[in-house]
């Protein structure tokens, strides 16, 4: 599966003192056509800070007024950064979700905020709170360069060979930030019968690389490709939808088509369910709902599995909403984890919405599928003090199958 | 129309007054910003993208309650500083566009919902509330507020009343004017009252003393600032039913337009009728969802909703009238899925089209004309000869997107509508001649429609250029102008509020 | 001034020559456009649900003929 929407002229970097292409100038002249602005309400950093700048609109309509000279590039620093990139603002665009198809031309704000980050750190114009997010990228290029063993240490124990027909993808945030992930995910497959293997070396391809510098990230992406291939890859199967998101969307761009099917865990973990492959031994006995991640819903529209997969764990009382009721939330660490660290107050005002309203339903654990949201949800629930928990659904899973994660 | 001479009212230097700004609503509420300052010049209207600078705010300021809005209008009232309060921005007669630049009063953080009383149907909002984010909380207790305009999603409870908006269920639920109790108003010397139907916050009707809300509505800013409103809602419909006709002829769709019109049916959302420009426009890119067949001219549409018994008779009788009138039934899947898109599909900038056939991106933009039912066939046929006039002669500039007619009044279904023709104008190819063009363009509009008996605006507000000398030189003339400008000067001695809006400058 | 569309899949598409001089179409494959199908259905059947409790059916063929 790949689903690409995006446009070859965003290559172009716009830059200071120098004249904006006329094909992004009419790109973003697109948008401010509109200036209905459907995207506003919706856009999780817009609920909370209330200042249209940092919309679909603001950042389409700023680009327009650089390109007519009523914008100067080194105040636009922060612009781009108020973007936690989740995607509602260019599916729900009437220029995409009534005629993108038609035209073959849709909103991508997403892909103009990564742009728009990456040309202007290309000319020293960083936002604020950048440095954090450039030793996080320095950690992480730090352990690409570094030993193998370290990058599959979260798997020590498992016996999982480097080689396979169906591969599992750790990406960097699972191994070194929140390792219980690929954790359950591998002690599942494993008692499901799966074989399957690891990279010995993955490269980094996260977000905040992406939108920093893309050479790197596109080298990283060409050897993962071409790694999992020489593994003997058909099925790959990845445990970050921020990470599945890149394999289905920009991966192909910069590869082509891959030489192998990308699943997420969750459609993986509920086709062993339905296939009766997995065997649940022990109630949840849980008041629960879902979140839907942004990455998985919102830019890939892939929201089916996860609720398949609560309904039929044991013992839970599911209240789950549509996925549609999701486009306007968000756990508040966005799909680069720029936003995180920039902004970490309009974060945790994020995530602590998000909290309130699984509150209101009643639930008293919210369930996730995204080590992100994880991470960010059991911060946000320990600084706020709300009464409930966030948990991952492999964990779940895990446990009502009796195996100790 | 040359540009407003200013001097005599010797504004002061907003960049003098930045600190004091932020001491009101906070540093991080201040924004001196180029892009955050040139994104705020535009509101939906049509943009002079060719002068965008001269209508760049000095400064955004994002108050966040009535004392602060309060204390901003005593700093601008002192120093002769503009202020243009802005909702969403997508109000479609530039009443947020600034004329001489000044305080963009930027009123969206202000976005509370402060009381839910489901005994007594009131909701209690701050300006920046939303319509379709408000009925999210109100379905929680079985209540709809049922403004529903094409800025739905968007627009803001402030910017409803500033410009005096206008709903498609209207012709069953009322118009923002028949939905708003009472609200609290920040005049521009900083004073907070409170209008309503007398006193009352949540009374409908009241006789106690002048109609002091009335004068609020449509204001478009020139008057003061809305920093609280208590809107009275309707129960949630417990069903509704969209349908499409198709007609062979104008004839057929007009006549049927009336029989529903006088038809007695109650539960009724709005009757629209799409002359055949607008079927021909659609069938564009409508093509994408369903296509029409080749005898459909022109386009009746009966949305009902209330409750089940009301609707299922509503349905029955407005079938027979169709009928009646030779309208050929469009489906079902044509109605769930056009109803459902109202708000959001007209607004594509890729609708467009040059005379090569080419796709060009333009914005979309509706002239508003408030129009009787007896003059509806001359008043469209005339708007397309005028419109189709420069689409003819500036290729790739202007496109015409036909005529929607929609039932205009507030709980009724006959008498006068909303006659919009959709014009779209390619901004980014703007120059200083065609803009020119572009409002000789509406002044014949608003012209053709004052001469017919109706109103230039039903909905938008008549203050922009190519409106304006119309407006007070023939819809107003009578007085009701003058009127304006002694309000005007009566509430704004110094003329901080949108200066030049509506021309008021003239009461000066 | 109906224009002439492509036929895809059941949906429609503007004919490529309309958009080789001012607007060029950019890269959107099949996924993608199934995506936007799928987004545009929650939208349009959420659209219903949260304006009226029920939407009624269309008429039927009875009704139409009678």
């Amino acid at each position: 599966m790949e689903i690409l929407s995006y446009k070859d002229f965003y290559e172009e970097p716009v830059k200071k003192d120098a004249p904006v292409s006329e094909e992004l100038t009419k790109d973003c002249y697109n948008v401010f056509a509109c200036r209905h602005k459907f995207c506003r309400e919706w856009c999780p950093d817009y609920v909370e800070e209330r200042n249209e700048s940092y919309t679909s609109y603001g950042v389409h309509t700023s680009t327009l007024a650089l390109a007519c000279g009523n914008a100067s590039l080194p105040e636009m620093k922060n612009e781009f950064i108020h973007c936690l990139e989740c995607g509602q603002c260019e599916l729900k665009c009437p220029n995409t979700m009534f005629g993108g198809d038609f035209y073959h031309y849709a909103t991508t704000t997403v892909d103009l905020v990564r742009k728009m980050r990456r040309d202007l750190h290309a000319q020293g114009i960083d936002y604020d709170g950048f440095d954090e997010v450039q030793q996080v990228i320095d950690e992480h290029l730090a352990h690409d360069a570094g030993p193998d063993e370290e990058l599959t240490s979260w798997a020590a124990g498992l016996d999982l060979p480097l080689a396979g027909e169906t591969m599992m993808f750790v990406d960097y945030y699972n191994a070194f930030q929140t390792r219980e992930v690929p954790i359950a995910a591998a002690k599942i497959l494993k008692a499901a019968g799966v074989e399957f293997g690891i990279l010995k070396h993955p490269h980094v391809t996260t977000g905040e690389l992406y939108e920093t510098d893309e050479d790197k990230w596109v080298e990283a992406a060409k050897k993962n490709v071409a790694d999992l291939k020489a593994a003997g890859a058909k099925t790959v199967i990845l445990v970050n939808p921020h990470e599945y998101s890149y394999f289905i969307k920009e991966y192909p761009r910069y590869c082509g088509t891959l030489p192998f099917e990308v699943v997420y865990i969750t459609d993986y973990v509920n086709d062993l369910i339905k296939a009766d492959k997995i065997a649940f031994v022990k109630p949840y006995n849980k008041n629960v709902t879902y979140h839907d991640p942004c990455s998985l819903n919102k830019l890939c529209g892939n929201y089916q599995a996860p609720r398949e997969i609560i309904a039929a764990l044991p013992g839970t009382h599911a209240d789950v909403e549509k996925p549609i009721l999701q486009w306007k939330y968000c756990c508040g660490n966005g799909v680069s984890g720029a936003f995180r660290k920039a902004l970490p107050d309009v974060a945790y005002k994020i995530g602590v919405r998000r909290l309130r309203h699984a509150n209101d339903v009643g639930a008293e654990v919210l369930l996730l599928a995204c080590p992100h949201c994880k991470d960010m949800f059991a911060e946000t629930k320990t600084k706020s003090g709300i009464n409930i928990e966030p948990v991952h659904i492999l964990e779940v899973v895990a446990y009502c199958m009796g195996i100790e994660v | 129309m040359s540009k407003i001479d200013f001097s005599k009212f010797h504004y002061g230097n907003v960049a003098d007054h930045i600190e004091e700004l932020e001491d009101i609503v906070g540093k991080e509420n201040v924004m001196t910003g180029m892009h955050d300052r040139a994104i705020r010049a535009a509101s939906c209207a049509p943009f002079p993208m060719q002068r965008w600078e001269d209508h760049i705010p000095d400064v955004v300021v994002l108050p966040g309650d009535t004392d602060e809005v309060s204390e901003v209008m005593k700093l601008a009232n002192k120093y002769r500083l503009p202020v243009v309060p802005r909702g969403a921005g997508c109000g479609l007669a530039d009443g947020a566009f600034p004329l001489n630049k000044g305080i963009c009063l930027d009123m969206k953080r202000m976005a509370e919902i402060l009381e839910v009383d489901d005994i007594n149907r009131t909701v209690t909002v701050q300006p920046g509330v939303n319509m379709q984010e408000l009925n999210k909380v109100l379905a929680k207790v079985g209540m709809y507020y049922p403004d529903d305009p094409a800025s739905y999603g968007t627009a803001v409870i402030g910017g409803r009343i500033g410009t005096n908006g206008w709903s498609v269920a209207g012709a069953g639920s009322g118009h923002p004017a028949n939905l708003v109790c009472s609200m609290e108003v920040v005049l521009p010397d900083g004073q907070i009252v409170r209008v309503g139907k007398g006193g009352s916050k949540k009374c409908r009707n009241s006789s106690a003393g002048y109609r002091m809300l009335e004068l609020f509505f449509g204001h478009q800013g020139t008057l003061g600032v809305v920093t609280e409103a208590v809107l009275d809602c309707a129960p949630k419909p417990e069903v509704e039913f969209p349908s499409y006709f198709g007609f062979s002829s104008y004839d057929a769709a007009y006549k049927a337009l009336f029989q529903l019109g006088i038809s007695g049916i109650k539960s009724v959302v709005n009757y629209i009728m799409f002359d055949d420009e607008k079927i021909d426009f659609l069938r564009r890119d409508d093509d994408a969802f369903i296509p029409l067949p080749e005898t459909v001219k022109c386009v009746v549409m009966a949305t009902f909703a209330g409750t089940e018994g009301e609707v299922l008779a509503a349905r029955k009788k407005s079938l027979s009238i169709m009928k009646a009138a030779g309208g050929h039934y469009l489906g079902e899947e044509q109605a769930w899925g056009d109803w459902a898109t109202r708000h959001d599909r007209y607004h594509l900038a890729v609708h467009c089209r040059n005379k090569a056939g080419q796709v060009v991106t333009m914005s979309w933009h509706c002239e508003d004309n408030c129009m009787i039912h007896s003059e509806l066939p001359e008043f469209t046929h005339g708007l397309h000869k005028i419109v189709k006039k420069y689409v003819e002669k500036y290729d790739g500039i202007f496109d015409d997107a036909g005529c929607f007619i929609y039932t205009g009044g507030p709980y009724r279904t006959w008498g006068d509508y909303l006659a919009e023709v959709d014009v779209f104008i390619n901004e980014l190819a703007m120059t200083p001649e065609l803009w020119e063009r572009w409002l000789d363009m509406k002044r014949e509009i608003a012209e053709l429609a004052v001469e017919l008996g109706g109103s230039i605006s039903i909905c938008h507000g008549a203050c922009r250029e190519g409106d304006i000398d119309v407006l007070i030189d023939k819809e107003l003339a009578d007085g009701q102008f003058d009127l304006m400008k002694r309000i005007k000067k009566m509430f704004d001695p110094n003329n901080i509020m949108n200066p030049g809006k509506y021309n008021l400058h003239l009461a000066y | 001034m109906a224009e002439k569309v492509v036929k895809k899949d059941g949906y429609y598409e503007v004919e490529p020559w309309r958009m080789t001089e001012y607007l060029h179409q950019h890269t959107v494959n099949d996924e993608a456009i199934k995506k936007m199908h799928q987004d545009r259905m929650l939208y349009l059947t959420w659209m219903h649900e949260q304006e009226a409790c029920r939407c009624l059916p269309g008429y039927t063929k009875d009704e139409l003929e009678s």
